[in-house]
């Protein structure tokens, strides 16, 4: 594409950009009853996506794809993490010129959005880091590469039950340390990564009591407002982030006290899990508010995942706090890059009984093989804990809404039915 | 969980082991000075060669027992025997193995060490999981040896002669505790190389060989001595028994391995295992480092009895790594 | 009065001198009080001639009075830490017209009257309870002896302390001033005491090159200007006085060669016996019988064993201890600075 079309595209993508993220905004919006707190976060997102995108105002950025790169280091080296993936489906119709048509929509949309403002960048963005995790992150490497960006390639096993694997990562991730300071030209110190691991710990300690209040019964905030307020981590300045979310939890305590609750109790409570919901695709999860229910918890990795662990360390010294950070991110994760993934079902069965969840919604991003693939051994574990499940196969295109909204509301009803029915029997 | 548990799972246990064994190490060391012995069969390392010591250590007592002709345990001898073993067994199970974790003065030593390594900023070694394994299993050949050899001085094994009287004490020959402890009333003496007869000759050069060992090597990995130790191994035998129980809910473990991580002794299944509940496995010294840096809220659990003494919270995580980030 | 010089005359002989001496009373030690032996107390019956003068071994109790040959000559030995019910012990001798009486101070400061027994072998014994109560710890035996002989009041004593401990019964007795250091009584004429001859654990602790601390007293009181003699069994001795506190140190040779290493115990006992002999010039009268001088002749007899030097070497010891913490030291660094290389491969073994 020259530049003259280049930049028509551009123009046209951005306006397709802002009416989805406004479109989405007024959906979320629509539901009553919002904390006040949410103000902040939809303001944000919508300096972001509608009118010039801005990029943070910072000197050096490190774009990661992937929640397995460790954000601890990029913080420590004196770095703006930024995840770069995206729920665009604007940047999903750039990408298809790039990627098969039936393949992950995330990395699909993060390189139509890469290759439409590649000169926005600048100097600026110092790194694109892409863990070797799933098949189409893997070679987006490759591609990004080839338009020009500067790719780091943090190479991460497929397993992470041997000593092997463990030990793979751990020098992946200390040579990711090194190459970190070169590329932003600043030191990694012991006391900076321990300044890191602080903050990053405080946001993870505020999404904990995130975490207690989303149990509440009834519940104080909607699912879709918590996605979002997750989804800005991947954007927004790490100190304005933890800020709002501390005023988000101070309210939501009140609305506690004062047992101000966001939707009836008929509201069926669903944990939602599978490929990320990523703004402004939140078609299903609004869907599922919708229709009578209520996304108490997600296993997701643009939202819960993503501050479910945190970093410990037994010495204060760079040779066992950085294999620390790298534990922190292998071995708990329930990505499903990663075989044997008996982690995450065990983890979806206790969040579920945990969180009180009435059914498991399973969203798989059409050519997202490894959610795809995963959805039969969850279905199965889930079965036989008695937890129902609905297995919805989507893309980022609107087309389906119609199919969806059937399905979705359907199964709340089944939950309908079988508490009654529960109940009945008590 | 009431506002006094909360507080107690905020703090760090760490602080006051650390208090608890260095007045655990005087009461041990010097308690002979003020005429208090808290027993003769204790299951922790209070060596009888100090000479004012607080209290004695099970093993010297047992092998000198084990010394007896098989004649004379099975009758009224034994009896005493099993009196001196169920005072062991006593004292054992009231406090499970937080006796290695918080009283052993051998292990105190080792931590001290581990403090001085750490101040001087060198970094520390690990075993890899299959050598650990490996070297986990010497203490069940220490332990059978060391009731073995003494009565092969009271039997006759296989029509083999019996042993002279020199090997008496075998495990206590070769035992850092016989010639650290005593250091430290200003006893020199069990550093000699004794020459009076082949068989102290070889035992007392082996001690002072494990003796070198030993400082070498719990500079460099915590806690080294206790992957070794006979008396962690006797003690294990009684462990299900115990009265202060480390107790796992698999369901809410993530695996993250901080527990492992924070594991002096290095053990893995704290980490790996979601399917026990009791998780003191035959190394572990019950520290409860593990507690400490376990962010799900529930996890591990240290109980005496049914009683809660410490449990595992994220605020309590998060504010004792937030300390240790603060650098303290 | 016949005069034994040897240790190897015919049983016969003996025999008879023996009758003699039994039989005709007042016969035996009518002579010059100086002639007479020591007072002394031991395990198994001594000949009553056995200590007159050195050359002969004086602690050889192990010689039966038929004279029978004997082969190495070996002290008979009262087990450390094997306590039994009764203890017995032998005197050498008393003589006829003199008063005998014996005491045994306990660990508690009690003091009881054994049963006595006089007349060819004298010996006394008495009861000690197992377990852990007033006789637990030294037992002090004594035997006094006083009668005026041609004017000369002669007071004997003879010493001998037994250890009655068992392991079993504990070692709290540690914590007792009283039990760790040998005790006196305040009721013998002249008695001996030697101090730190056992260790808190009740073990007997002389070794050679041992200074020894020995005090002279009278019923409680130093004795200054006593004549001390220490005799080892192989037959050395050293006098000293007494000074004003009525201490006299002398220091322990070492005696023990044996021929090769390999037949070297450290838990070898030699046996030494130390006398003490005093006159005083004081005039009186005892039992109707007249006295210008008296004089007190006291006996305590003990074990040593080598010296811990003898056997043990701090240097070596230091030296094993520091080249394992090294060498383990190196390789453990080695080890560590070999790691810092790429990764190490698997390799095959074919």
């Amino acid at each position: 594409m020259d530049n003259e079309q280049l930049r028509r595209v551009r123009k046209t993508t951005r306006l397709h950009l802002a009416m989805e993220a406004e479109e989405t905004l007024q959906r979320i919006e629509d539901f009553p009853d919002k904390p006040a707190a949410m103000n902040y976060f939809y303001s944000m997102f919508r300096d972001t996506y509608i009118g010039t995108p801005a990029l943070p105002m910072a000197k050096k950025i490190i774009a990661t794809m992937c929640m397995q790169v460790p954000l601890e280091l990029i913080l420590a080296a004196d770095a703006i993490p930024l995840r770069l993936c995206s729920g665009a489906n604007a940047y999903d119709q750039i990408g298809a010129e790039f990627m098969p048509s039936k393949s992950c929509p995330v990395v699909k949309a993060t390189i139509g959005m890469l290759h439409v403002n590649q000169t926005l960048w600048g100097n600026s963005l110092r790194s694109i880091v892409i863990p070797t995790t799933c098949d189409q992150k893997k070679k987006a490497i490759e591609l990004l590469g080839d338009m020009g960006y500067p790719i780091y390639t943090l190479e991460m096993p497929s397993s992470k039950d041997s000593d092997r694997a463990r030990f793979y990562w751990q020098e992946a991730v200390k040579q990711f340390a090194i190459d970190l300071q070169k590329f932003t030209g600043n030191r990694i110190t012991t006391k900076k990564v321990q300044a890191a691991i602080a903050k990053i710990a405080d946001a993870a300690g505020l999404f904990r009591k995130l975490y207690e209040l989303r149990r509440s019964t009834p519940p104080l905030i909607l699912g879709t407002d918590l996605f979002l307020v997750n989804n800005a981590y991947f954007i927004d300045d790490i100190d304005r982030w933890r800020q709002a979310v501390a005023t988000l939890i101070a309210e939501l305590e009140e609305r506690r006290e004062n047992k101000v609750s966001a939707t009836n109790r008929q509201a069926q409570r669903i944990l939602f899990t599978g490929s990320p919901p990523i703004f402004p695709n939140f078609k299903v999860p609004i869907l599922v508010e919708q229709s009578g229910g209520i996304i108490v918890a997600d296993e997701t990795c643009s939202s819960t995942r993503l501050f479910s662990d945190s970093v410990a360390y037994d010495e204060a010294g760079l040779n066992d706090i950085v294999p620390a950070i790298a534990d922190r991110y292998l071995k708990p994760s329930t990505c499903p890059c990663l075989t044997p993934n008996s982690d995450r079902l065990r983890k979806l069965v206790t969040m579920a009984r945990e969180t009180g969840a009435d059914g498991v919604i399973y969203q798989a991003l059409s050519g997202c093989l490894p959610y795809e693939m995963e959805q039969k051994l969850v279905n199965q574990t889930l079965a036989e804990k008695g937890i129902p499940m609905l297995y919805i196969e989507t893309d980022y295109s609107p087309e389906d809404m119609g199919q969806l909204s059937t399905r979705v509301e359907a199964f709340i009803e089944s939950l309908k039915a079988r508490n009654k029915k529960k109940i009945k029997t008590k | 969980m009431n506002s006094l548990q909360k507080a107690i799972n905020s703090t760090s246990i760490s602080r006051f082991r650390f208090y608890f064994q260095i007045a655990a190490f005087i009461l041990l060391l010097y308690g002979g000075y003020l005429a208090i012995n808290i027993g003769d069969e204790l299951p922790t390392f209070a060596c009888v060669y100090t000479d004012l010591r607080g209290g004695s250590c099970y093993l010297l007592g047992f092998q000198h027992q084990m010394a007896a002709p098989f004649k004379r345990m099975f009758s009224g001898r034994g009896i005493a025997i099993l009196i001196g073993l169920a005072t062991f067994v006593g004292f054992f199970v009231l406090f499970n193995k937080t006796w290695c974790g918080f009283v052993c003065p051998i292990g105190t030593i080792q931590d001290w060490i581990t403090k001085l390594r750490r101040k001087l900023g060198i970094r520390y070694s690990t075993y890899s999981e299959p050598v650990f394994q490996r070297l986990s299993k010497i203490k069940y050949i220490l332990l059978a040896l060391l009731i073995l050899i003494p009565m092969a001085i009271g039997n006759s094994f296989f029509g083999l002669p019996k042993l002279n009287h020199d090997w008496g004490v075998p495990f206590c020959m070769i035992c850092p505790g016989r010639t650290v402890l005593p250091l430290f009333s200003g006893d020199f003496s069990q550093l000699a190389v004794d020459f009076s007869s082949k068989t102290k000759m070889i035992f007392t050069v082996l001690g002072m060989a494990v003796t070198g060992l030993f400082f070498a090597g719990s500079f460099v990995k915590t806690r080294f001595f206790c992957l070794f130790c006979p008396m962690s191994a006797f003690q294990y035998i009684f462990s299900r028994a115990g009265l202060i129980r480390l107790i796992k809910d698999g369901e809410k473990c993530t695996r993250c391995g901080n527990c492992y991580r924070a594991c002096d002794v290095g053990i893995r299944a704290i980490a790996d295992d979601v399917d026990s509940k009791n998780i003191v496995k035959d190394d572990c010294m019950m520290c409860f480092k593990c507690i400490e840096v376990c962010p799900e809220g529930g996890c591990l659990k240290a109980k005496f009895l049914t009683l809660p003494l410490y449990e595992s919270t994220s605020a309590g995580f998060f504010k004792r790594m937030d300390g240790k980030n603060n650098g303290q | 009065m016949i005069a034994f010089t040897g240790n190897t005359q015919g049983s016969g002989l003996r025999l008879f001198v023996l009758v003699l001496l039994i039989l005709v009373p007042g016969v035996s030690t009518q002579a010059n009080y100086r002639d007479l032996v020591p007072l002394r107390l031991s395990l198994a019956p001594l000949s009553s001639a056995g200590a007159e003068d050195c050359g002969h071994d004086p602690v050889q109790d192990s010689v039966p009075a038929t004279g029978r040959p004997q082969g190495r000559p070996r002290p008979a030995q009262e087990s450390e830490h094997r306590p039994v019910p009764t203890r017995t012990y032998h005197f050498n001798e008393h003589r006829r017209q003199a008063d005998i009486k014996a005491y045994v101070r306990r660990p508690d400061g009690s003091v009881i009257e054994p049963e006595l027994r006089l007349g060819v072998n004298p010996s006394l014994s008495f009861p000690t309870l197992f377990g852990d109560g007033p006789v637990h710890g030294a037992n002090n035996v004594y035997v006094v002896e006083q009668g005026v002989d041609d004017s000369v009041f002669v007071m004997r004593t003879a010493k001998w302390i037994t250890m009655h401990h068992s392991c079993r019964w504990g070692h709290d007795g540690k914590f007792d001033e009283t039990l760790i250091n040998p005790q006196s009584l305040d009721t013998i004429p002249f008695e001996i005491v030697v101090d730190e001859l056992w260790d808190t654990n009740f073990h007997a602790r002389v070794t050679s090159g041992n200074q020894l601390r020995i005090r002279i007293l009278s019923f409680g009181r130093p004795v200054q200007g006593a004549k001390v003699t220490l005799t080892t069994d192989k037959g050395w001795s050293k006098t000293v006085v007494s000074d004003k506190e009525g201490v006299a140190s002398v220091q322990l040779i070492r005696d023990y060669y044996p021929p090769s290493w390999s037949e070297f115990h450290r838990t070898h006992r030699g046996r030494f016996l130390v006398t003490a002999q005093y006159d005083a010039d004081q005039q009186g009268v005892y039992k109707g019988k007249p006295y210008e001088h008296i004089s007190y002749v006291a006996t305590h007899p003990w074990k040593y064993s080598p010296s811990k030097r003898d056997y043990s070497s701090y240097s070596y010891g230091l030296l094993i201890g520091i080249l394992a913490m090294t060498v383990s030291g190196v390789g453990v660094y080695t080890y560590r600075e070999r790691r810092k290389r790429p990764y190490k491969g698997i390799l095959f073994d074919e």
